[in-house]
This record gives structure tokens, C-alpha cells and sequence, in this order.
């Protein structure tokens, strides 16, 4: 402070008025900076969430058009399937049957019994695509274990999957959800990663549920797994996103440390209103 | 107050254990000095000192992710306020003993008063601040007793 007790004291309120002008201006310059600097940094923040209600518009269309296309498929089903099937079985058993001789109308009999036997099953199958039994009669578990026996079974790929913590089942529609995620992600690595082996693992702490998904084929990160879902092509993935989001969960995609297979993990709580 | 307003733990320990060598220097000032005499020196240092961590403060506000401008935000009024009346106070408090002239006197006392009712006017805006919670963290933190990685490429292979 010494330097500023100068000897020719004249000067000073001169000196003084430019000082004090000086820090205002400074301090009036800080002070603009930082609201427009975080004007800029609220702008972007809309931005980013403008895409995400057209990144959730997406998910919803692929919801959507997810659901057109399962109608369709029931529809085809019943249609190309089911459709001739009851046909063919009402020829065999037309009002002619009397007229025939009885040898003639066991055989259409039995052929009509066949045709419906196989009628049934095929509606068995679409009903069971709809709502696999196992998992509404059993659980998440045992669906669960069931398919990935089934996944072991064709021999293509070894498959398992461990419940530690599932005392507490989840409600049936969660349940589904869940099974479908699992599903659609099998599905994805059996398809696109060429992998040697999957395994599920299931644990749960508090009010949240967790599953990872671990394999050894060629998979995707997070950030690969977001630029895929603002895409309007991956139909798969979408549905995946839409569904964790009706679960209120969360998924995450990663690569292990050691960088020999990948993890997808999820995220789900307990008492989630489905 | 600004103690309340800051995030980062370290700065405000500084603040807190900074307060004692503050007061003992303002008590040896005040016995050096003298009763009857005006010390500026303890003022100087409180000044530039509130001057650096407002902005500081205004620094962190910078680096926070926010969804609302910070003109709702009544820290960042008062901050305004205080950074008004200690930068517009500050070369006056250091010219203060410079002279006793009476046209200096007054012209001191001129830009103390402006600069004083400007502050109290932000001071009265900081009322009208429209505040809002603030937003909650999204990320997927797994609790570490969570076991899901029993499963390794070595002990599949093994079984």
C-alpha cells in the first residue's frame, strides 16, 4: 500500500475516480460475462433437450410401428396358418360326410381331427409367442433359465444364467418387459456378434433389480448404443429403449477391463408402475 | 455467507481457518495503530479477499450445469451486490488516509454513497429472485455389494 502514499497529493481524487471507475467496469464486464456465458450454457442444454423429446419421438414410432408389425404377424399367422387349416378340417367334415360310406367318413373324421389338432397347436404357438407360459406361471427366473437352456440346447452357443436375489418377483406385466430386454438382446448377440458363449447374472439391492448380460462376441458401448438409438434404422434397439424407459430402469453398455467381452447391464426398480 | 454459497470443500476450509490469522492481524493492527486512529489495512485485506472469492464464485456458477438463468438464483444477486460495493469501495478505502483535503473528502464520500445505494438496490432485487430446486444427478451407479460380475471368461471356460 505504500506505493500509493504518494508525496503531491493533487493527483489523487483523480486517481481515485479512474480506480474506482476502472473496477466498476470490471466488475460490471465479470458480471455480463457470466450470465451471457451461462445464457449460452442454458441455450445448449435446451438444445440437447429438444433432441431427446425427438430421440423419445423416435422410440415411441419404433413402439409403434413394433406393435403394427406383431399385429401383423398374429394376423399373417392366423391368416396363412390358422385360416386354411379350419378350412381344409370344415371340407373333410362338409354335409357330403353323411353321404359317404363309413369307412370313408372315419378317414375324414380322423384327417379333420388331425387338421384341428394341428390348428390348436398353432394357435398354442402364437399365443405362447404373445405370452411365453413359463413366464407367467413361474417367473422371470425360470422363463428366463428356460431360454437360455433352450439357447444351450441347439448347441451354437453356451448359454446360462444365474438368479442370486430374486425372492421378490417383480409384477407380471415388469416381468415381461424385462424378458422381452433380455429377448431382444440375446436375440442381437446370437445375431450380429458371433459370440461363443452368454451369460446372465441377476442380483438385487434395495429397490433396484440388476441383470448383466456378458459375451464374448463383438458387441457395442454405450455411445455406440445412443448413436444407434437416435438412428431411424435398429428397429431392436429402440424397443429396447422404449421398454427400460416404461420400467423407469436404466441399461448400460460397456466393455470389461480386460477387453474380451461385454457387459449390458440393467437397471430396474423394484416397485416399478407398469 | 459466501462460505454458504460455495461447493468446493478445500475453499471453504481456507475460508473458515483464514479467519483466525484475520483476527489476530486486525487486533494487532487496532493495538499498533491506536484506538483514536483509523487503520485501513485490515479493510484493504477483508476487501480484496471477498473481491477473490466472489470471483470465485462466480467462476464455480460457470462450471455448474444449470436448467435456470442465474439471475433466479439469490446467491448470485447478493454475490452481485457485494462484488458491486467492494470493487466500487475499494480504491476509495485505499486513498482514504492519502489526504484531508475537503474536496477529496467530499468526492470520497460521493462515490461511497452511489456505490452504497447501488449495492442495496441489488440487494432489494435479490428479493424478487424467482429460485428453483435444484436438478438431480443421472448416472447409473451400481452399490458396490452388488455382485454381478462372479461370472469370468476363466472360471466359464473351467466349468
Amino acid at each position: 500500500m505504500f506505493f500509493l502514499q504518494v508525496q503531491d497529493t493533487s493527483g489523487i481524487p483523480r486517481l481515485m475516480f479512474v480506480g474506482t471507475l476502472a473496477m466498476l467496469i470490471l466488475a460490471i464486464g465479470i458480471i455480463v460475462f457470466v450470465i451471457f456465458h451461462q445464457r449460452k450454457v442454458i441455450r445448449y442444454q435446451l438444445q440437447m433437450k429438444k433432441l431427446e423429446g425427438e430421440k423419445q419421438q423416435i422410440l415411441l414410432n419404433a413402439s409403434i410401428r413394433f406393435q403394427e408389425e406383431e399385429r401383423q404377424r398374429i394376423a399373417a399367422d392366423l391368416h396363412d396358418d390358422a385360416g386354411p387349416l379350419l378350412a381344409t378340417a370344415r371340407l373333410y367334415l362338409n354335409e357330403n360326410l353323411v353321404n359317404q360310406e363309413k369307412a370313408q367318413q372315419l378317414q375324414s373324421i380322423l384327417s379333420a381331427k388331425q387338421i384341428i389338432d394341428d390348428a390348436i397347436l398353432l394357435v398354442r404357438n402364437i399365443s405362447h409367442s404373445l405370452m411365453p407360459p413359463t413366464l407367467k406361471n413361474f417367473g422371470l427366473e425360470s422363463a428366463t433359465t428356460d431360454l437360455f437352456q433352450k439357447i444351450s440346447g441347439s448347441g451354437s452357443v453356451n448359454a446360462s444364467a444365474r438368479f442370486h436375489d430374486y425372492r421378490e418377483r417383480l409384477k407380471v406385466d415388469a416381468e415381461l418387459l424385462v424378458f422381452r430386454i433380455i429377448q431382444e438382446l440375446v436375440n442381437n448377440i446370437l445375431k450380429h456378434s458371433n459370440a461363443g458363449f452368454i451369460h446372465l447374472t441377476q442380483n438385487a439391492n434395495g429397490n433396484h433389480l440388476y441383470l448383466r448380460l456378458h459375451h464374448d462376441g463383438k458387441g457395442i458401448v454405450q455411445s455406440e448404443f445412443d448413436k444407434l438409438n437416435h438412428n431411424t434404422h435398429g428397429l431392436g434397439l429402440k424397443n429396447i429403449a422404449s421398454r427400460m424407459k416404461v420400467l423407469n430402469g436404466r441399461i448400460f453398455f460397456e466393455i470389461d477391463s480386460s477387453q474380451t467381452y461385454y457387459k449390458v447391464t440393467l437397471e430396474v426398480p423394484k416397485n416399478t408402475i407398469v | 455467507m459466501i462460505y454458504n454459497f460455495l461447493r468446493i470443500g478445500i475453499l471453504k476450509k481456507i475460508i473458515l481457518y483464514s479467519i483466525i490469522p484475520f483476527v489476530l492481524f486486525s487486533i494487532y493492527d487496532f493495538y499498533i495503530i491506536g484506538a483514536n486512529t483509523f487503520s485501513n489495512y485490515p479493510l484493504i485485506i477483508e476487501f480484496f479477499a471477498f473481491i477473490i472469492f466472489i470471483i470465485y464464485f462466480f467462476y464455480e456458477k460457470m462450471q455448474t450445469v444449470v436448467l435456470y438463468p442465474l439471475y433466479q438464483n439469490i446467491s448470485f444477486w447478493i454475490c452481485v451486490a457485494l462484488f458491486t460495493y467492494f470493487t466500487g469501495n475499494f480504491f476509495v478505502l485505499i486513498f482514504s488516509k492519502s489526504s484531508y483535503d475537503s474536496e477529496f473528502k467530499s468526492q470520497m464520500k460521493l462515490i461511497y454513497s452511489f456505490i452504497t445505494i447501488t449495492k442495496n438496490i441489488i440487494l432489494c432485487l435479490a428479493m424478487f429472485a424467482n429460485e428453483q430446486p435444484e436438478g438431480t444427478d443421472e448416472s447409473l451407479n451400481i452399490p458396490n455389494d452388488v455382485n454381478l460380475d462372479e461370472f469370468s471368461l476363466t472360471n466359464y471356460k473351467n466349468n
